[in-house]
């Protein structure tokens, strides 16, 4: 239950750590946008490379990114088989009605190193952001839009608390789910019906407690005179800084490589 | 029923950034029938060792015997287990959610498959040992009780399984002073009738001075210690240092004696204080 590491955040101080959230925000849509753009495997050098410097620089172990893909395995293993039998070309190997072509062999493996790409990128965005810092840089990106009536500051605090409570809830679900099995329920076994049904004991506590919680934090946020985004101030100003010019520009010089790769190979 | 815990190490969340020793080599005996106390600073691993005990949590390293029978060896119904180790975890009432009280205390028996007639027995027994009458309570919804009272059927809905060893963890957190007498009042008359072995996770040094046959103590996820009540609380500095106390009446006692005054370091209750207080004085008139 407590296993999932992706969109956890680990703390840290390291350079990446501390860039605006913005500079971060910013860089990984880019990024995403650039693997998208690229279309072969001289060209993903260059966003390669930028992760494994960005890894380096944040201090965190390519082997727990690594095994945040975990999960994910399955969806990564089905694009690989789907674009090896689907894609026609020159055949390499047959098995019965399918074909393995070269083409579909190579095209599979862009696939599924373009899939890994996007979930590492992501997830060292999440992995290197407090969400508190990263819903900040949300509000800020998105306050242009409030002119035409878009609630960036309740956005921001929605997700905020959404982000907030999930481990509490999933300490909850722990918590209820060993109670009644104390109480000898049984959720791991028999027909999908069944199994349903069994998830009542589980389902009815948790909703309660939801709401109690709910209940709980919205009379904390009133009694402390909370009234949405207008004329509030924060602690913590959000401000860009050395680093993240510099940062900037090395991320610029990678899109360039990358795009102008897509002309000179 | 008795229980071992052997070399018990239990680490959360191995191999990730956020791993945590939660117990180191813990060794405890628990003998058929004993009624044990369990105490340790916030943190101290106690609620992940008694979790161990029924096997909701598997061990990192070391062994948890059951009656003789090691708990996660092969073809062990770990589901009969859990009904013969009764835990009430702490704030058990979040754990309702059946509609009527009557059908939530079922719970566990109809787990085990008993007939109905057998169901109702055990719901009208357990309820009626945690205090509330069957009658009146049976057809409300659990939602629509007391604190207290729901708190009440929660236990009740471990102690209809007929366990054989009961373990509480903070029955009473944050019940009021006669709501938590009566909780405890209960365990007692509990344990008398069904002469079951009892552990009591517990913050208050008073009631587990008053209850308990033995004391175990954690610290930073080892158990440091173990022995009778007097021999725990002798140890006045050494708790302190971890952050835990010693009974008021205790501590009352001991500083009488750095005055001076000629009474026994070791009272637990306030009914022994005043007999040895008593005795000092008529000791002093008689001198
Ligand atoms: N599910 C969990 N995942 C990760 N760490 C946990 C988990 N449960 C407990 N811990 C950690 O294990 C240690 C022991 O916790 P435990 O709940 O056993 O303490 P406790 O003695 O029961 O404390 P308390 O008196 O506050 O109930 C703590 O450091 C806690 O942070
Ligand atoms: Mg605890």
């Amino acid at each position: 239950m407590r296993e999932i590491t992706i969109g956890q955040y680990i703390p840290g101080n390291s350079i990446i750590h501390r860039l605006d959230p913005r500079t971060k925000i910013i860089i990984t849509l880019v990024y995403m946008i650039l693997l998208f753009v690229l279309d072969n495997f001289k060209g993903y050098l260059f966003p390669v490379g930028f992760i494994l410097l960005a890894s380096v620089l944040s201090g965190i172990s390519l082997r727990y990114m690594i095994k945040g893909l975990r999960p994910l395995i399955f969806i990564i293993a089905l694009t690989f088989i789907l674009n090896i039998f689907m894609i026609k070309g020159r055949i390499l190997y047959e098995i019965g009605p399918f074909d393995i072509t070269y083409e579909g062999l190579y095209q599979g493996s862009f696939m599924a190193i373009r899939l890994v790409l996007l979930i590492v990128g992501t997830s060292l965005l999440t992995l290197t952001t407090s969400p508190i810092a990263l819903t900040d840089g949300i509000e800020r990106l998105l306050s242009p839009a409030k002119r035409i009536g878009v609630p960036a500051h309740e956005l921001a605090m929605m997700m905020t608390i959404a982000l907030r409570f999930i481990p509490t809830l999933l300490e909850e679900t722990d918590k209820i789910m060993k109670a009644q099995m104390a109480r000898g329920a049984d959720f791991e076994s028999g027909n999908m019906i069944r199994r349903a049904k069994n998830l009542v004991p589980l389902l009815v506590p948790l909703f309660i407690s939801a709401f109690r919680r709910a209940d709980d934090l919205a009379m904390a946020m009133e009694a402390r005179c909370y009234r949405g985004g207008e004329n509030r101030t924060r602690m913590k100003e959000l401000r860009m800084s050395k680093i993240d010019f510099v940062t900037y520009i090395v991320f610029i010089i990678i899109v360039l490589g990358g795009i102008a790769s897509r002309f000179i190979w | 029923m008795s229980i071992v815990v052997k070399n018990l190490t239990h680490v959360y969340m191995p191999g990730t950034p956020f791993e945590s020793v939660a117990l180191k080599d813990v060794n405890w005996e628990i003998a058929d029938g004993e009624f044990w106390g369990l105490i340790g600073h916030t943190g101290s691993g106690k609620s992940t060792l008694i979790q161990h005990l029924n096997g909701l949590l598997k061990p990192t390293s070391g062994e948890i015997i059951v009656n003789g029978v090691n708990l996660h060896s092969k073809g062990v119904n770990i589901k009969s287990i859990r009904q013969k180790v009764g835990l009430v975890f702490q704030y058990p009432e979040h754990q309702l959610f059946e509609e009527t009280v009557e059908k939530d205390v079922a719970f566990g028996p109809r787990n085990m498959n008993l007939p109905e007639d057998q169901v109702e027995k055990r719901v009208r027994e357990a309820l009626e040992l945690v205090g509330l009458n069957y009658e009146e309570v049976k057809d409300k919804s659990p939602f629509e009780l007391s604190g207290g009272q729901m708190r009440r059927v929660a236990i009740a809905g471990v102690l209809a399984m007929n366990p054989e060893v009961l373990i509480l963890d903070e029955p009473t957190a944050g019940l009021d002073p006669r709501g938590r007498d009566e909780i405890l009042d209960e365990i007692v008359t509990l344990r008398k009738r069904r002469r079951i072995t009892v552990i009591l996770v517990s913050h208050s040094m008073e009631d587990i001075a008053k209850l308990v046959d033995k004391i175990a103590v954690m610290h930073r996820g080892k158990m440091i210690k173990s022995g009778t009540p007097r021999e725990i609380f002798g140890d006045y500095k050494g708790l302190t240092a971890m952050g835990l106390g010693i009974p008021q009446i205790t501590e009352l006692m001991l500083r009488l004696r750095e005055k001076g005054k000629n009474v026994a370091g070791d009272i637990l209750t306030v009914e022994e204080a005043r007999d040895e207080i008593l005795k000092a004085i008529r000791r002093k008139g008689s001198a």
